[in-house]
């Protein structure tokens, strides 16, 4: 440590030190001339000597080559800003990627051994007691998992501790926490029951656990959890736990509450048991599955890791971006290192006088490698500025994935100097080694120091590799692009399914009679729940019945209200209601179980289960407010709404096996090609998931995209919507406007909600669709500069190959040449290069394409008029780099030529 | 070794150290300042001489090298190590 110290002190007091040294060695060189001695040494070189004990020498040869290069580099202002700039593009481009990358793909869940968790998909059992069915999986999966809990987001109202407004609420069953391997960090978790306890209501339920943030805002990290309690849906809860702030899950959740689950949007999540791999469970979980429902092998369960289920398509998305600003980093090194290879033949003369000097030629390859890192380190801080404005583009592109990828990092640097660092190399090593190559000597003795020798006729000279390389990145870079940039436009021109433009967005809390909902759900909590059997409910009926019409009619009363006043507003041109419209938040990332067998009705054998996917409400209209097209049959009819009765609490239970009304339902383009290959879905008749409808296709829309990550669409289902029920407790209007409608008038038109409801949200579904063009103009200019950076390499290496050879041209043509054959000669060169480089650009484009074609919509990967007109562009920017030097050889005084000394 | 062992009873200047190194060895060794000064700089970062400005005899300001505890340790490590040496040599001369 004190060596350390002093060593440091040498390096900050080196001037002084040096005087002090050499005042001494004076000294000496008297006190020996004084003895008669004269053959001292050069005190320089023996001071530099001395002075290499210090250990700072290295340092000091690397300032100096620094000032050196700064020096090198001002002299030639335009080639270097180029290569700072290029070096700038490709490291801001990773670097802007980098944070997505790690905090979406590499950075695994924030749970202990989260590889272990999976998402256990498909499979739905047509029981409106969701928990239950739950509560069975877990003992039947129990060899192969060790954990299984289920969730579902809500929207509730909560009204204590600040503004009352509506927040996302998990419900979730007790063995959510221990399942995911955390424990609240204050008070307990739930209560694990031996038996199967069902809630209903958030009164019922036996607290809620709430995440750190909520716990500091809301509670105001009150010490004492037994005195704390928040006020959800005008009831009181109680809070029993607060769980660690790396805990969150499902994203953006605050309260978590063991309840009772809606089997339509719960998404079962287990753990798997050591040494259980992802293939066996799902083996084994469907032999479990086809026993238990007697369909053999039909059973559509799947399971697939949490993390991949959750990024969806994301992820190719992530990985992809990340290649292609890699590709275009690879592009900016060579065209850096084919600048600096330039550069190199330029400075031969240089390197010469240096070598005959007495400088090695290690020394000379370090000094070249030093203005390279300079180079890059420029390019590296200018690089983080880029990737500043990169992730403004990211932004509009993939929202979500920038949410938590921050800025300047510590890991963000380190990158930026890993970069940096291979830059170096990447560019610098070979222009450094060809600079200085072995023919120094050679060429200082041949009187002239010409670079002739460095292009050998046919042999490719590191530039035409460097160049090659760069047109075969640009291709592979072109046809990618292209195929994103084609995919992401068709996306933003036509393909969503639906006009965005002009349409409001307003959710509303239905109002209902506090008294009348708090008594009826009493009642259903006497009775554990819902009546399980005929007696039981005709028992609990005449209590309960007056009271949910009660509630009902209040809320049908208030949503005609609603509807009408709306409509009536000057700027509205119609309105509408969809319970999750397309691009508004959507807690759940995944399908849902549609739930049921197929009915076979029409004379099929057997029954299917109808694939994974989304349930939607809508009312009449909805679709032509939204410009959802109608692609076959109907729109639904006010006739098509289940009336009243049909929504009672008594028709979710199964044991009721009296014949039902058929109801309408509307599927869309993916559901009806998914289940009903090659047939007309008119008419088909399906058991849906509540039980025990039939229901019936009426209709066939287009498939609506919901986000800009999922560019699946799932099969929907969608069904008339009601106010009528007790389930129901918002509203959610789609509101198409005139231009230039004020949205302020939507709010005040409203009638007047619940005092403890939360105020209604109005917002324009536009501001959701995010800001595609401004990703699709970042793309666009990468690809562009690929192009442009390809061909300015082509350029230099024709310039150079020209120039090296411009004595030779000279001879050939004082010796009879014609320009023509000159000119054609040099073109040739350069077209040689194209006509090489292009077909293995064109395979990697393919590689790349094929695994770009799971996420590419409405484009084909293997599209090969891309191809063609990608090597098309590319051989035209080759042939234009290629003519300048051409004509220039062609157009050659021979008496110039003969004297030139390059 | 032997610089460190000249310096062992007073400061010296280098030119000093190189004079005792060559009078002691009856004139057989001769330090070269080629090696004195390299040698010297790596002690002082070493830690095992320390130097201080002094007037020389000649009347000229001067640094003179002095041992520290460190040096010293470092110097008996060094005849130890010497010492082992030569008398390894010295039995095989003896006995081969």
């Amino acid at each position: 440590m004190g060596e350390l110290l002093r060593r440091i002190h040498y390096l900050l007091h080196r001037r002084r030190l040096d005087a002090e040294l050499e005042s001494e060695m004076e000294f000496h060189r008297e006190m020996a001339a004084r003895q008669g001695r004269r053959d001292f040494g050069s005190t320089l070189h023996l001071r530099e000597q001395a002075q290499e004990a210090w250990g700072w020498t290295g340092f000091d040869r690397f300032l100096q080559d620094m000032r050196w290069a700064v020096r090198g580099l001002r002299r030639a202002p335009g080639s270097a800003l180029a290569m700072v700039v290029l070096l700038a593009l490709g490291m801001g481009g990773v670097t802007a990627l980098f944070g997505p990358l790690y905090s979406l793909v590499l950075r695994p869940l924030p749970f202990p051994q989260s590889e272990r968790l999976v998402r256990i998909g498909g499979y739905l059992k047509t029981d409106p007691y969701a928990n239950h069915t739950f509560f069975e999986n877990r003992r039947s999966y129990d060899p192969f998992l060790s954990g299984l809990t289920a969730y579902s987001v809500r929207k509730n109202t909560l009204s204590s501790g600040g503004p009352t407004e509506p927040i996302d609420v998990a419900i979730v069953t007790q063995e959510f926490f221990s399942t995911f391997g955390v424990q609240p960090r204050l008070g307990a978790g739930f209560p694990v029951y031996p038996q199967l306890v069902y809630y209903y209501d958030p009164s019922d339920v036996p607290g809620t656990i709430v995440s750190d943030q909520f716990w500091k805002t809301r509670l105001q990290s009150a010490p004492d959890l037994s005195k704390c309690a928040i006020t959800l849906d005008s009831r009181r809860v109680d809070v029993i736990g607060v769980m660690p702030p790396t805990f969150d899950f499902p994203a953006g959740v605050e309260l978590w509450i063991a309840g009772q689950l809606s089997p339509l949007d719960s998404i079962q999540v287990g753990r798997l048991r050591p040494g259980v791999s992802m293939a066996q469970a799902h083996a084994g979980l469907k032999v479990v599955e086809s026993k238990r429902t007697k369909i053999p092998g039909g059973s559509n369960l799947t399971v697939e890791s949490l993390h991949d289920a959750l990024l969806g398509d994301r992820k190719p998305l992530v990985w992809i971006l990340s290649a292609v600003s890699l590709m275009f980093l690879a592009l900016a090194c060579a065209g850096v290192a084919n600048l600096l290879l330039a550069r190199g033949v330029r400075r031969r003369p240089e390197m010469v006088v240096r070598a005959a000097l007495g400088a090695g030629r290690g020394r000379l390859i370090r000094q070249l490698l030093t203005e390279t890192l300079l180079l890059a380190a420029a390019g590296g801080l200018l690089g983080l500025a880029f990737s500043l404005l990169a992730r403004y583009g990211l932004q509009s592109l993939i929202p979500e994935m920038m949410k938590d990828a921050a800025t300047f990092s510590p890991a963000t640097v380190a990158l930026v100097i890993a970069l940096t660092l291979a830059v170096t190399i990447l560019c610098g090593v070979a222009p450094a080694f060809h600079a200085t190559g072995a023919d120094l000597n050679a060429s200082l003795k041949a009187g002239s120091v010409s670079s002739a020798s460095l292009f050998r006729r046919h042999r490719f000279s590191v530039h035409e590799l460097y160049a090659g390389g760069q047109l075969i990145l640009a291709m592979v870079l072109l046809i990618s692009t292209g195929l994103l940039l084609r995919s992401m436009a068709a996306r933003l021109d036509y393909s969503l399914g639906f006009e965005p433009k002009n349409l409001a967005v307003v959710h509303v809390a239905l109002p209902s009679p506090a008294a009348a909902r708090a008594t009826f759900w009493n009642y259903v909590k006497q009775g554990h729940g819902a009546p399980r059997s005929r007696g039981a409910e005709e028992a609990w009926r005449p209590a309960t019945e007056p009271l949910e019409e009660a509630i009902v009619a209040r809320q049908e009363m208030f949503y005609q209200e609603a509807t009408r006043r709306l409509t009536e507003l000057p700027g509205v041109v119609s309105v509408a209601v969809m319970d999750v419209p397309p691009f508004t938040k959507d807690s759940t990332p995944f399908g849902q179980g549609l739930g049921s067998a197929d009915r076979p009705a029409d004379g099929e054998k057997g029954s299917r289960r109808l694939p994974a996917g989304r349930y939607r409400e809508v009312s009449v209209g909805a679709f032509r407010v939204l410009g959802i097209h109608l692609l076959a049959g109907r729109d639904f009819l006010p006739s098509d709404i289940p009336p009243p009765d049909d929504w009672k609490l008594s028709l979710y239970h199964s044991y009721d096996n009296t014949p039902k009304s058929n109801r309408a339902v509307i599927v869309n383009e993916t559901f009806a090609q998914r289940v009903w290959p090659n047939q007309n879905p008119l008419g088909k008749t399906f058991i849906a998931w509540n039980g025990g409808h039939p229901a019936t296709v009426v209709g066939v829309v287009a498939d609506v995209h919901e986000s800009r990550q999922n560019f699946t669409v799932l099969p929907t289902l969608y069904e008339p919507y009601t106010a009528s029920t007790v389930f129901v407790k918002s509203v959610t209007f789609v509101v198409k406007l005139r231009p230039g409608a004020n949205l302020a008038d939507l709010k005040k038109a409203l009638p007047p909600v619940d005092a403890d409801a939360a105020p209604p949200t109005v917002s324009l579904l536009q501001e959701s669709l995010g800001n595609l063009p401004v990703a699709l103009a970042l793309l666009g200019c990468f690809s562009v500069l690929g192009i442009v950076v390809a061909g300015l390499g082509v350029y230099a290496t024709a310039t150079l190959v020209f120039t090296a050879r411009t004595r030779e041209t000279g001879i050939r043509l004082a010796i009879g040449a014609s320009a023509n054959q000159i000119g054609r000669q040099t073109l040739w060169r350069s077209l040689r290069l194209a006509l090489l480089a292009l077909p293995v650009g064109a395979l990697g484009a393919w590689l790349l394409g094929r695994n770009l074609s799971h996420w590419l919509f409405k484009v084909s990967a293997a599209d090969p008029l891309r191809y063609l007109t990608s090597a098309a562009v590319l051989l035209v920017i080759a042939l234009a780099a290629g003519l300048g030097p051409a004509l220039k050889a062609a157009t050659t005084d021979p008496a110039t030529a003969l004297r030139y000394d390059g | 070794m032997l610089v460190l062992r000249v310096l062992q009873s007073n400061p010296l200047h280098g030119y000093a150290i190189a004079q005792k190194i060559h009078v002691l060895s009856s004139e057989a060794l001769a330090v070269e300042e080629g090696q004195l000064y390299p040698a010297l700089q790596k002690m002082l970062v070493k830690g095992w001489v320390t130097a201080e400005w002094g007037i020389s005899e000649t009347n000229r300001k001067v640094r003179f090298y002095s041992l520290t505890p460190e040096g010293r340790k470092q110097l008996e490590s060094e005849l130890a190590g010497y010492e082992r040496v030569t008398q390894a040599i010295q039995e095989i001369l003896r006995t081969a």
